[in-house]
């Protein structure tokens, strides 16, 4: 297009003398050198260094990353643009658009995305606000209406008017009256090119202070660095984020942590393998980009995937970490209802339980069915984690607290470990029980209900009396065992396994042994309507079993008194310290008590 | 014809309502396939000459005989060989993605859009057997769209041009014309006899429009 001569008329004639002069230090232009802008650009006498050359990018992020750039490199103070761009293309937006980048890119600083902009457009501002532009989500036109934002026609002096008038916006007006005169909104909350996942991501690791490790990553960099993201983003920075990232590591020196998720190559494996970082090599993420198409991220071997999540199961893990939907493709569809039981992640959790009970399972989903974790908390899962979804704007410090919860749900797992070993060790003593050639069955069925129904009492116990009936439970079956080899025989004496009679079995304190002889060495038998539980123990193990270990039964004998002193709710007893101040019997109300039993109750049965 | 080849389309129900696309008439102008398979592509790739308008996800995933997706090397030359043939058969192409920002020009399109502005480009084909891809990048209100277009385009000539030249261009002619539904040499002579300034013509015809 030739510049050819222009109609002169009265109101277009040089304005020498009225025009003021206009300050254009760091007064930059975005140009698609059409003929128009060029004939701007000659009559601002803008320098050639203050001209911003327009190139069309294909995405968001691309914006994003030419607008920072752009400001890292230059000076700019106010900013000119055409809101049309390419100018000599269909109408559009664009120039718009460029701006959202540069009010919404958390990259840059607060004085850089408040630059005032005057927008070129020979349309008014009513016939702008009345056009559709390609992306109704970020809806470009409502930042004419926001501070800092100047509309001028192509013609110099009106630009130069508004240069002249225009006033940087304050960090107050920042929010109030540009970030909520916006509107942009999220293009999708799931799939695959969703941001949901990033948001997720970073959220986490803002409390955990590992931000920089999802930018370094260019595919959750990009997706964060969209409008909808960068307008989450610039929306939530009214705090002081130093307050709120964990300074406490997790302590998980010598645990093993097995993570599980469809997305653990897509930004979680990294921020877990940070927060479980003193585990060290007991942290196992299993990768699964390995079996994914790496331009798509879908699976190209969902079955191997899985697979190798099995494999899993057996090893001594003391906490697992399992996404509810592992196959999202199948499962992940709004408009076909998944049963919960039917989720990749719930049946993972079960094979896992069916495998060994005691296993810790934290079951983590992006999903706000909630029906769905609570199919898996249902099911054995002793805890959950919400990744944090765009939808749901939360500040960072519901952020930190939704990773307080997480972290507590991660120590009570670890915590309750012992679970695991507890459940494969009865599970071990039942078949050793099943494969004991006895002849009272009825006897060796009511053992392995026994040590069910106290792993059931410990498995759900939280309050101290509830640990004691798991305890109580477990010392039944030293009882019942006593019940099926000590019997009264006639008159007032016992006999052991119908053989020979239960002796009198008492604790020397200075020799710390146990005789079943008088002072003077006479043997003494028992006699007597019924014998506390632990001499016929005692009668067992001595004389039945032939064990020799004294200190077995002094042990056998405090833990059956502890039963005894709590079923007769004898507080004194459990406030007995020693000289540390120490409670000596208080054990039976923790886990421990249960475990130190059950070791014993382990022995015991095999010596059977 | 219109054939659309989306691996993601299940998804599409969470943001638009597509079961129109399974019903007449619209199932007779459009095929859309969700799930293609390398076997499959040989049969595809004979049909393509019934198409008026091919559309395709930009990482459009195919899976093999079994229906496992494809590794990237092999998704990524199967699909390049496919979109060659289309070119090859001089079809237009539409590629759309989740990703991608909306380009009339290089025929590129947010997938979000494509979707919400399908229904009318099918609309657009059956009432006219044929494509107006226009109807795919501004929805119903493409004309409307078309008519900002040209009067920007005038308020462009405006700036830069005398009203003689003005005068002197029949498209610039046409333009006025549209927008006053009177003849465009009246007009200019009107904006000559008032001795319109540029800014006042451009104001003036913001004011038509408005």
């Amino acid at each position: 297009m030739i510049l050819s001569k222009k109609l002169i008329s009265k109101s277009d004639k040089p304005k020498a003398n009225k025009s003021k002069s206009v300050n254009m230090e760091n007064v930059y232009i975005i140009s698609d050198y059409s003929n128009l802008l060029q004939q701007i650009i000659a009559d601002l006498a803008l320098p050639e260094e203050q001209i911003i050359s327009y190139e069309s990018r294909e995405t968001e992020s691309e914006y994003h990353n030419w607008v920072t750039d752009l400001f890292n490199q230059t000076d700019i103070q106010k900013l000119i643009i055409p809101t049309s761009i390419p100018l000599e293309t269909s109408n559009n937006l664009s120039g718009l658009k460029i701006a959202l980048h540069i009010r919404l890119n958390h990259e840059l600083t607060l004085a850089q995305r408040l630059i005032p902009i005057v927008f070129l457009s020979d349309f008014c501002l009513e016939v702008i606000l009345k056009n559709q532009d390609f992306d109704p989500d970020s809806q470009p036109q409502n930042l004419l209406l926001t501070k800092g934002s100047y509309l001028a026609g192509y013609d110099a002096e009106k630009i130069k008017s508004a240069l002249e008038n225009t006033a940087i916006p304050t960090d107050e007006d920042y929010q109030s009256n540009i970030l909520n005169r916006l509107q942009i909104r999220p293009k999708a909350t799931t799939g695959k090119h969703s941001i949901a996942n990033a948001w997720g991501c970073l959220k986490l690791a803002q409390v955990t202070s590992q931000s920089h490790i999802i930018w370094q990553d260019t595919r959750l960099g990009n997706l964060l660095k969209t409008l909808y993201a960068q307008y989450l983003i610039c929306s939530l920075e009214t705090f002081n984020p130093n307050n709120l990232i964990d300074i406490n590591q997790l302590s998980c020196v010598g645990k093993r942590i097995l993570f599980v998720d469809d997305q653990a190559d897509e930004g979680w494996a990294n921020l877990m393998r940070y927060i479980f970082r003193s585990a060290g090599t007991g942290f196992v993420s299993i990768d699964s980009g390995k079996y994914k198409n790496s331009e798509t991220r879908l699976f190209t071997d969902f079955d191997g995937f899985y697979n190798e999540c099995k494999s899993h199961i057996g090893t001594d893990w003391d906490l697992i970490i399992i996404d509810l939907r592992l196959n999202p493709e199948e499962e992940d569809l709004d408009h076909t209802l998944v049963a919960p039981t039917e989720l990749s992640g719930y049946r993972l959790i079960e094979a896992f339980l069916n495998e060994n009970k005691g296993y810790q399972i934290i079951v983590s989903t992006a999903s706000n069915k909630v029906w769905n974790i609570q199919a898996a908390l249902n099911k054995g899962a002793a805890a959950y984690y919400i990744k944090e979804s765009p939808e749901f704007n939360y500040a960072l410090s519901d952020t930190k607290q939704h990773y307080d919860k997480f972290k507590a749900g991660v120590l009570a797992c670890f915590e309750r470990s012992y679970l695991r070993d507890i459940y494969k060790d009865k599970e071990q003593l039942k078949k050793y029980l099943d494969d004991w050639e006895y002849d009272n069955r009825n006897f060796v069925e009511e053992i392995k209900k026994q040590l069910d129904i106290a792993y059931a009492l410990l498995y759900d116990a939280q309050t101290d009396e509830q640990y004691a009936f798991a305890y109580v439970a477990l010392y039944l079956v030293i009882e019942i065992i006593n019940k099926e080899f000590v019997k009264k025989t006639d008159g007032e004496k016992w006999a052991v396994d119908e053989e020979e009679n239960l002796l009198a079995w008492w604790w020397h304190t200075e020799d710390k042994r146990y005789y079943n002889t008088n002072e003077d060495g006479t043997p003494q038998e028992f006699t007597g309507e019924n014998p506390p539980e632990w001499i016929k123990f005692a009668g067992l193990y001595f004389q039945k079993w032939e064990q020799t270990e004294h200190s077995f039964i002094q042990d056998i004998y405090n833990m059956v008194n502890k039963r005894n002193k709590f079923v007769h709710n004898d507080q004194g007893f459990f406030n007995y310290q020693n000289h540390r101040g120490e409670y000596l019997n208080k054990d039976i109300f923790k886990a421990d008590g249960y475990y130190k039993l059950f070791e014993k109750i382990k022995d015991i049965i095999s010596y059977l | 014809m219109i054939i659309i080849l989306d691996d993601t389309f299940t998804e599409r129900h969470k943001f638009h309502e597509v079961d129109y696309l399974q019903q007449t008439p619209y199932a007779e102008v459009c095929t859309i396939h969700t799930k293609i398979k390398t076997t499959d592509l040989g049969s595809l790739v004979k049909t393509l000459g019934q198409y008026s308008l091919f559309c395709y996800h930009k990482t459009l995933q195919l899976s093999d005989a079994q229906g496992k997706p494809l590794n990237n090397e092999n998704n990524l030359r199967n699909r390049d060989n496919l979109v060659k043939k289309v070119q090859d058969l001089k079809i237009p192409i539409i590629e759309f993605s989740r990703g991608l920002e909306t380009r009339f020009e290089n025929k590129q399109i947010n997938k979000d859009l494509f979707y919400t502005h399908l229904q009318v480009l099918l609309d657009y084909f059956i009432n006219h057997q044929q494509i107006e891809l226009k109807t795919l990048f501004w929805g119903a209100d493409f004309e409307n769209e078309e008519k900002m277009t040209q009067i920007k385009d005038l308020m462009t000539q405006v700036r830069l041009e005398s009203l003689e030249t003005l005068q002197e261009n029949n498209t610039i002619l046409q333009s006025i014309a549209l927008i006053y539904k009177k003849d465009a040499i009246e007009i200019i002579e009107a904006w000559k006899t008032k001795q319109f300034s540029k800014s006042d013509i451009i104001k003036e015809i913001n004011q038509q429009i408005r």
